[in-house]
């Protein structure tokens, strides 16, 4: 039996690609890593006085070129084995992951393409002279040169000004309001960035703005964070939407979106046959904003939804949120509520591929989302509020701000990921400080949750969750400092039609840091919870890996990585994906150029 | 063994591609040295522009509410914002929150007590104009000619020791 290895060349080229945008650099290329910034270049003394050029609003006066060089390499191990060979690690394999972002232009006109590609190695057998690949890079709809290898130019765009009107030709990113009728924005915590490719046009004059968008989804195809495994080509969703905005003594906004979804990948690759011909769904909303209204800053929106979509059971649905805030003397309050009904059903066809396309604040503590949980932040019937007083004692390096947060929600919704099938009144009351005595710092959050259920017995009423995170900073002199990051959580399930059992999830992270270049992180896992998809190198429970990070520029980072990590449900802004976990070796290099 | 081969073939390609990077360009990334212009709103829905500080040394913060190192960092560029404003240092706080955060953007300026304009960039155009990898907090100096002199990511105890000398040293050019 022969385990293939894939190409190295194309890992050595992925790293050749940037080297040769950077050689274009010319001869600034050759000053030392160590020198100054360069000095601004000034006009000769005796050159002829030319008037100075207006700025241009939102662009870079004169010519400049921008890039980002990202580059990702994983060596995955894994304990499956092919029967009768139980000591060949055949399903081990290696992950080039190459992204190039390069942006170029004038105040008048910018031009920016990113350029992806990924190449798995070792991801091959041969076993009684057949060949087998152990997993799908891509399938079909996509074309790589081979099956190992995949490339593509994932986004491109142009955007342009003129007086009060800018537009973006190609991909971009928009959000309206709070982002309940509109919210495709780069997630890049969760490994989701989904852009609008079409046009994209914002007009300004005097008090008004208005924003156009019409253009269709766009996906990242390859993961950078994540195994890359069966990708898939895009399913175009076109979104149309237009907002209006006027800043007067209130801002007042006012928004329509319409979602044309594309339902299954079409073999032809036109995109358009995918498409039904009316509308799924409808959102048209308005925003309120106002500053100083007595002790108050408020905020309030409301939008309604219209389905037309076969996949989707209700025919409407709602949005409101309000928020206020005031500053008495040294506490700083902030008051939010929320009320969605049947809201979420506009990320039905979306939610599959791993993004949303609309997403309200969800008043929730991302770190303490859990597997359960999570489906309050996706429910279609769920109303509450949250209030949060923070006490701002103390300024600069001799800063003390404690803070305690309650948020109250009622989840009506029994379907999606619910494990329960009652309603539930969910109370979750939070404290914590951040404390800065000159360069020593402190960050902690810390709270407990009930998930309380309708007609659940008082002895076990429902899911509890009690969580805590920290992160101490403590400097040891000499550019030398220690950072110390636990993070811990314990669940415990009421009763559910399928039984659950309470785990507890422990991570840390502890940095040794020499300056600003070095940094050696020791990260620790540990998790009993049975729902997720993983096991630690250390025990079933336990994950151990190190991490080497070197930072010789402000604009280049080098990591190197080997352990474990633990699968799990992880949240951003309000978003929650299930990831993988991962065993074995990771390096990476970023800059920017 | 074979884990061996490949830790090596990834530091060899980690290595190949740090050898390739130009050192003095990348050294603080190509937004150095050239002019910077950007208009956003501030709090209170009014257009800025960077160009309104022209003459002033500017020292651009890029930030988020949900950012532990950015609200340990404030605090302290506020220090310099009180010692140096009047001398023509204007900081300028930038948040990158998206849309539906907001609310929390305004207590969270209270709650530090800035007293810098802070502006919003709920869709990243403007921090991914110079700092394309958004990593946070990120910040710009920009010299008393509107032209980027250096930028830094991420903060470390101490880093507000060196902003301040680098501010210092520009104000005197």
């Amino acid at each position: 039996m022969r385990v293939g290895r894939g190409s190295w060349a194309f890992g050595a080229l992925f790293v050749v690609v940037p080297s040769a945008a950077w050689a274009a650099d010319g001869a600034e290329a050759s000053a030392p890593v160590e020198a100054a910034p360069p000095a601004p270049v000034e006009a000769p003394v005796d050159a002829p006085e030319e008037p100075a050029p207006e700025p241009m609003a939102g662009t870079l006066q004169g010519g400049s070129t921008h890039g980002l060089e990202d580059f990702r390499f994983r060596f995955y191990q894994s304990d499956q084995r092919l029967p009768d060979f139980p000591d060949e690690p055949v399903y081990d394999y290696q992950e080039f992951v190459e992204r190039l972002q390069l942006t170029g232009g004038s105040s008048l006109l910018t031009l920016g393409l990113q350029g992806d590609a990924v190449m798995l190695a070792s991801n091959e057998y041969i076993l009684d002279d057949e060949r087998s690949f152990e997993r799908e890079l891509w399938s079909a709809g996509l074309m790589g040169p081979h099956p190992n290898v995949w490339f593509g130019l994932e986004k491109l765009w142009l955007t342009g000004q003129s007086g009060g009107l800018s537009w973006t030709l190609g991909d971009s990113y928009e959000a309206f309001g709070r982002g309940l009728s509109l919210n495709m924005v780069r997630n890049t915590d969760i490994d989701v960035d989904t852009s609008l490719r079409g046009l994209h046009a914002a007009w300004s004059g005097g008090p008004w703005e208005l924003h156009l968008v019409e253009a269709v989804a766009n996906p990242q195809q390859m993961r950078m964070e994540n195994p890359n495994v069966g990708m898939k080509p895009d399913l175009p969703h076109a979104v149309h939407g237009l907002r209006a905005d006027w800043y007067g003594p209130v801002h007042v906004g006012a928004q329509g979106v319409a979602f044309q979804f594309a339902r299954a990948y079409d073999p032809t690759g036109n995109p358009f046959v995918a498409w039904r011909s009316g509308l799924d769904a409808a959102v048209a909303g308005a925003t309120v904003e106002a500053s100083s209204v007595g002790p108050f800053d408020l905020g309030a929106e409301f939008d309604y939804f219209a389905y037309d979509a076969p996949e989707i059971p209700v025919k409407s649905g709602y949005a409101g949120y309000v928020s206020a805030s005031a500053y008495p003397g040294v506490a700083v309050v902030l008051l939010e509520g929320k009320l969605y009904k049947d809201t979420e059903w506009a990320n039905t066809l979306t939610s599959g591929e791993g993004y949303e396309v609309v997403s309200g604040p969800s008043l929730e503590y991302d770190r303490a989302i859990t597997e359960d949980s999570s489906a309050a932040v996706n429910s279609n019937d769920v109303a509450g509020g949250r209030a949060r007083v923070d006490f701002a004692l103390g300024q600069g390096s001799d800063t003390i701000t404690p803070y305690v947060s309650v948020a109250s929600f009622r989840d009506q919704d029994l379907g999606g990921v619910h494990f329960n099938a009652e309603p539930e009144t969910i109370v979750h009351a939070m404290g914590g400080i951040l404390l800065i005595r000159g360069e020593f710092h402190v960050l902690f959050n810390g709270g407990y949750r009930m998930d309380l259920r309708d007609d659940a017995p008082a002895s076990n009423p429902g899911d509890s969750t009690a969580h805590g995170d920290l992160s101490v900073t403590i400097p040891l002199g000499h550019e030398l400092s220690v950072e110390l990051a636990p993070n811990v959580l314990h669940y415990h399930w009421g009763v559910n039609p399928v039984q659950q059992t309470d785990y507890t999830d422990f991570s840390s992270a502890v940095a040794f840091k020499i300056g600003t270049p070095y940094a050696i992180i020791v990260y620790t896992d540990y998790s009993d919870n049975s729902l997720i998809a993983s096991t630690g190198n250390v025990s079933d429970a336990v994950y151990m890996a190190g991490e080497l990070q070197w930072q010789p520029t402000s604009a280049t980072t080098l990591k190197l990585f080997y352990g474990a990590y633990r699968a799990g449900i992880r949240c951003a802004g309000g978003q929650c994906r299930t990831l993988p976990g991962f065993e074995g070796a990771r390096a990476s290099f970023t800059a920017n150029f | 063994m074979r884990f061996v081969r490949v830790a090596l073939a990834a530091c060899f390609l980690a290595l190949a591609a740090f050898s390739f990077a130009p050192p003095a360009r990348a050294a603080d990334g190509a937004a150095v040295g050239s002019a910077a212009e950007f208009s956003l709103k501030d709090l209170d829905g009014r257009e800025v522009k960077l160009s309104s500080f022209k003459g002033k040394v500017v020292l651009v913060n890029f930030w988020a509410t949900w950012c532990g190192p950015c609200q340990v960092e404030m605090p302290k560029l506020q220090e310099i914002y009180a010692e140096l404003g009047a001398k023509g240092v204007q900081i300028v706080g930038i948040s990158t929150d998206e849309a539906k955060l907001n609310a929390a953007v305004k207590p969270l300026v209270m709650s530090k007590h800035l007293t810098y304009p802070i502006l919003r960039d709920p869709d990243t155009k403007v921090v991914s104009q110079f700092n394309p990898a958004k990593t946070l907090p990120f910040n710009m100096l920009v010299g008393k000619d509107g032209k980027i002199a250096s930028v830094h990511s991420g903060y470390n105890p101490g880093d507000e020791v060196k902003l301040k000398e680098e501010l210092l040293a520009l104000l005197a050019k």
